[in-house]
């Protein structure tokens, strides 16, 4: 079963994300800041992290530099939540290394897909 | 020649001496003619008497002899008569003879002795034979008597012959004398003329140049005035009128010459004004606006101080910009005596409230109180100009001129600081309205910018919620919760599907907002026409098929590749054809078609739907217009879409255009200027987009917005 870190500051945004994926037999985690979140991976290592980029203390840019500076946790697969609009943000994004993102308010169905397409990549 | 004497009596002289002295010489000797003429005529007369009496004596005297020596020897009575009768007749020619010859002349005594000598004849020849008669000559005394007769007879005739001598010698003495006299007269009338002459020629001649040289030379002299010399003045001589006329002429050319001055400083006056206001005008704003006028000023009147107080409301503020000369302290903000509300009091009783307020010295009579005359001239201000700043009839300012000693403010000097200050007034007027509509625009602008903040950030803030919204609800409807009811799910898609319609109008709103705040930024890369027009079709054919529309799709073969964001054309078709759909009765028709123009893509949507009231076309593109029709046919929407449209088609630099008549349906057409996909220029009014975008951030992108 996979481990999946949700790192997300609105809760019930972070719950249904969290019900979506559990729902589909992933193992959930959850943080709601960017500091907590490192710890949580620090602690046990996740095979995908679901980040939110808005949020206090450590935003979502920060943490994605942070995990692909760190040789440990370079490769793990990071999907940021980001609202559409915001083209900077994806530029932004993609600079600091996440894999995909996806457009806020979105679909909690298409982000499964993408979280089992992005691991089924990674283990292939 | 005398000064003074008038033209007219030189030239009336110059007449009347030459016509006078000629007419006095012609009487004359007229008048001398006729005297020596009567004269001579009287000599004549008395001459020819004379002459005729002479010569009857000497007939008469012959006549008696011949009678009577007829008679001696006729004894005859009748010669006895003619020898009486002679001697009768020579009584009478005796009495002639005298009354030709004046008593006491030589004629007369010439006359007498001619009388004398016949009465002797008759006494001792005449009558003694007479008495004898015939007997006579037989008489021996005859002889001696006849002798004796004939003696006297002889000296008679002498006599007589003398008297003619004379009466010739006479005659022609009396001819010589005429012929004398009329040779003199001649002579003379020739020298009077010849003098009147020279008495004329001389007398023209003088008065000619009395008159000509003084006229020659105003002449002169008016030429040099002409000629701009206006210092000329002219000598004021020769007759009385042309003296006149000088005086009048340099009086003409004293007031020219001050008028030429008043003109001169007028005008350089006129050009200190204008170059100074000139200045003034440059200046849009109220601070570097007064620095100007009160140095400009300053400088101009040549002043130690000038400054400027402006009202704020009902009173006066601190000094706001001063000029001084060099090496003086400030005034001050707000410096004592310069009561500027008392001054202003002041001014207002004045007829002309632009008028300035002139004080010579301080000190004197100003009509400020004694409090306020002493502390200006403690801080230096003897003398004063105040001039009212004035914005139509209210005094919105005073401007102060000061020099440090006495000084009397000249007309000039007025008119200029009254000059400046009109200006002064008009510039400042025109500085606060500037700045009052810059702050307005300022503000404006802040309002506008924190409106797209709010609509940004609350559009923001509704997305989250939103999301959770729809993603719960989607949670639910894909069984994450357990199952559900029949009216349990109606209920739910009910919730999405307005759920959707939040999320659309979010977007838009924040869409909108970033175009209006210039936030919105296009991605410009290759966009395939067929492509472009294929994917909206795609979207939109069911829409179609549920109404049952005739849809025509017409595609150009050349429009193919051109630059340009193709995320939002396509983003703008979907909305002008949604737009068709919607607003199209099941059964009409409605098409798109793409076609290649010269320098264009032209993108046309018809439709044959209720179409746009006229009235309302202006108002298309406004956000949150919505068409009267819409709200009739029930048709849902924002209002947003062809805002955003036509913000990105400008963005493109291209045009969008609408036709439309009710009921009969609607036209649009978008045109994009065709920039060539393979040769990537910058967009026209787009900042070229981050080019890692572009090129790695549109597949992702849409596949997020898919």
């Amino acid at each position: 079963m996979s481990g999946i870190l949700v790192v997300e500051d609105d809760f019930d945004t972070c719950a249904l994300i969290a019900l979506k994926l559990r729902s589909h037999g992933f193992d959930v985690r959850t943080a709601t800041n960017g500091e907590e979140a490192l710890a949580e991976i620090a602690a046990a290592r996740p095979d995908l992290v679901v980040l939110d980029i808005m949020m206090p203390k450590l935003g979502g840019f920060d943490v994605c530099r942070r995990l692909r500076d760190d040789s440990a946790t370079a490769d793990i697969p990071v999907i940021m939540l980001t609202s559409k609009a915001r083209e900077s943000d994806v530029e932004q994004g993609l600079a600091v290394g996440a894999d995909d993102y996806m457009a806020k308010p979105f679909s909690p169905r298409e982000l499964v897909d993408r979280v089992g397409l992005l691991l089924s990549r990674r283990s292939a | 020649m005398t000064r003074g004497a008038r033209l007219g009596r030189r030239l009336r002289l110059a007449f009347a001496v030459p016509i006078a002295a000629l007419a006095v010489g012609a009487i004359a000797a007229t008048a001398s003619l006729a005297a020596v003429t009567r004269q001579v005529d009287e000599l004549h007369a008395q001459e020819q008497t004379l002459d005729q009496g002479n010569a009857e004596l000497l007939q008469r005297m012959i006549d008696a002899r011949t009678a009577l020596q007829q008679y001696v020897v006729t004894g005859s009575f009748e010669t006895r008569t003619a020898y009486e009768t002679a001697q009768e007749r020579f009584a009478a020619g005796l009495e002639r003879a005298r009354a030709g010859s004046p008593v006491g002349s030589r004629a007369r005594a010439l006359v007498d002795r001619q009388a004398s000598l016949a009465a002797d004849w008759t006494e001792k020849a005449g009558d003694p034979v007479a008495a004898l008669g015939t007997e006579a000559l037989r008489s021996p005394g005859l002889a001696d008597l006849s002798a004796e007769g004939e003696r006297i007879f002889s000296e008679l005739r002498a006599t007589n012959e003398e008297t003619v001598a004379f009466i010739d010698a006479e005659e022609l003495a009396n001819r010589n004398a005429i012929h004398q006299t009329a040779t003199l007269l001649g002579w003379l009338l020739a020298a009077l003329t010849l003098a009147s002459l020279l008495a004329g020629v001389f007398i023209a001649r003088r008065t000619t140049n009395y008159v000509a040289d003084p006229l020659e030379r105003i002449g002169k002299s008016l030429e040099r005035l002409a000629l701009g010399d206006l210092g000329t003045r002219i000598a004021p001589e020769g007759p009385v009128e042309v003296r006149e006329v000088a005086e009048a002429l340099n009086l003409l050319a004293s007031s020219n010459q001050t008028l030429s001055r008043i003109q001169n400083e007028r005008s350089a006056r006129d050009r200190v004004i204008g170059d100074t206001c000139r200045r003034i005008r440059r200046h849009l704003e109220i601070d570097p606006l007064l620095r100007q006028v009160v140095e400009e000023l300053g400088v101009a009147l040549d002043a130690e101080r000038a400054f400027i107080r402006l009202a704020e409301g009902d009173v006066f503020g601190p000094i706001r910009a001063e000029w001084r000369t060099p090496g003086l302290e400030p005034l001050g903000l707000d410096p004592p005596g310069i009561d500027p509300v008392m001054v202003l009091a002041y001014l207002r009783r004045l007829a002309d409230p632009g008028a300035a307020l002139a004080i010579d010295d301080v000190t004197g009579r100003t009509g400020f109180d004694e409090r306020s005359r002493r502390a200006l001239f403690e801080m230096g201000l003897r003398s004063v100009l105040v001039v009212p700043l004035l914005a139509g009839p209210d005094a919105i300012g005073v401007l102060v001129v000061s020099t440090g000693s006495v000084h009397h403010w000249t007309e000039h000097e007025k008119a200029v600081a009254e000059a400046v200050a009109r200006e002064t007034g008009v510039a400042l007027s025109h500085a606060q309205s500037y700045e009052r509509e810059r702050e307005t625009v300022t503000k404006l602008r802040e309002l506008d910018q924190v409106k797209s903040d709010f609509v940004s950030s609350i559009s923001h803030e509704l997305r989250t919620p939103l999301g959770s919204i729809m993603g719960y609800t989607e949670l639910l409807l894909d069984g994450d919760g357990g199952e559900m009811t029949e009216p349990q799910v109606h209920a739910l898609e009910v919730v999405a599907r307005n759920a959707r319609r939040l999320r659309i109008l979010v977007e838009d709103l924040l869409t909108l907002s970033k175009i209006e705040s210039g936030g919105f930024k296009l991605t410009f890369g290759p966009v395939d026409t067929d492509e472009l027009v294929e994917g909206v079709v795609e979207v939109l054919a069911p829409s179609i098929a549920e109404r049952s529309l005739v849809f025509d799709k017409v595609v150009d073969t050349a429009t193919g590749v051109f630059l340009g964001d193709g995320e939002q054309l396509e983003r703008v078709l979907l909305n002008l054809l949604g737009n068709a759909i919607k607003f199209t009765p099941p059964g009409g028709r409605v098409s798109l078609s793409a076609t290649r123009e010269i320098e264009s893509i032209s993108f046309t949507v018809t439709d044959t739907g209720v179409g746009i009231p006229e009235e309302e076309q202006g108002r298309l593109f406004t956000r949150f217009f919505r068409s009267t029709r819409s709200h009739e046919a029930h048709i849902q929407g924002t209002g947003l879409g062809l805002a955003i449209a036509k913000g990105i088609v400008d963005g493109h630099g291209g045009r969008i255009q609408v036709w439309s008549r009710e009921n009969e349906g609607t036209k649009v057409t978008v045109r994009i200027p065709a920039l060539s996909a393979t040769a990537p220029t910058t967009p026209p009014r787009m900042a070229q987009a981050p080019p890692d975008v572009s090129a790695g951030g549109r597949p992702l992108s849409r596949k997020a917005a898919s």
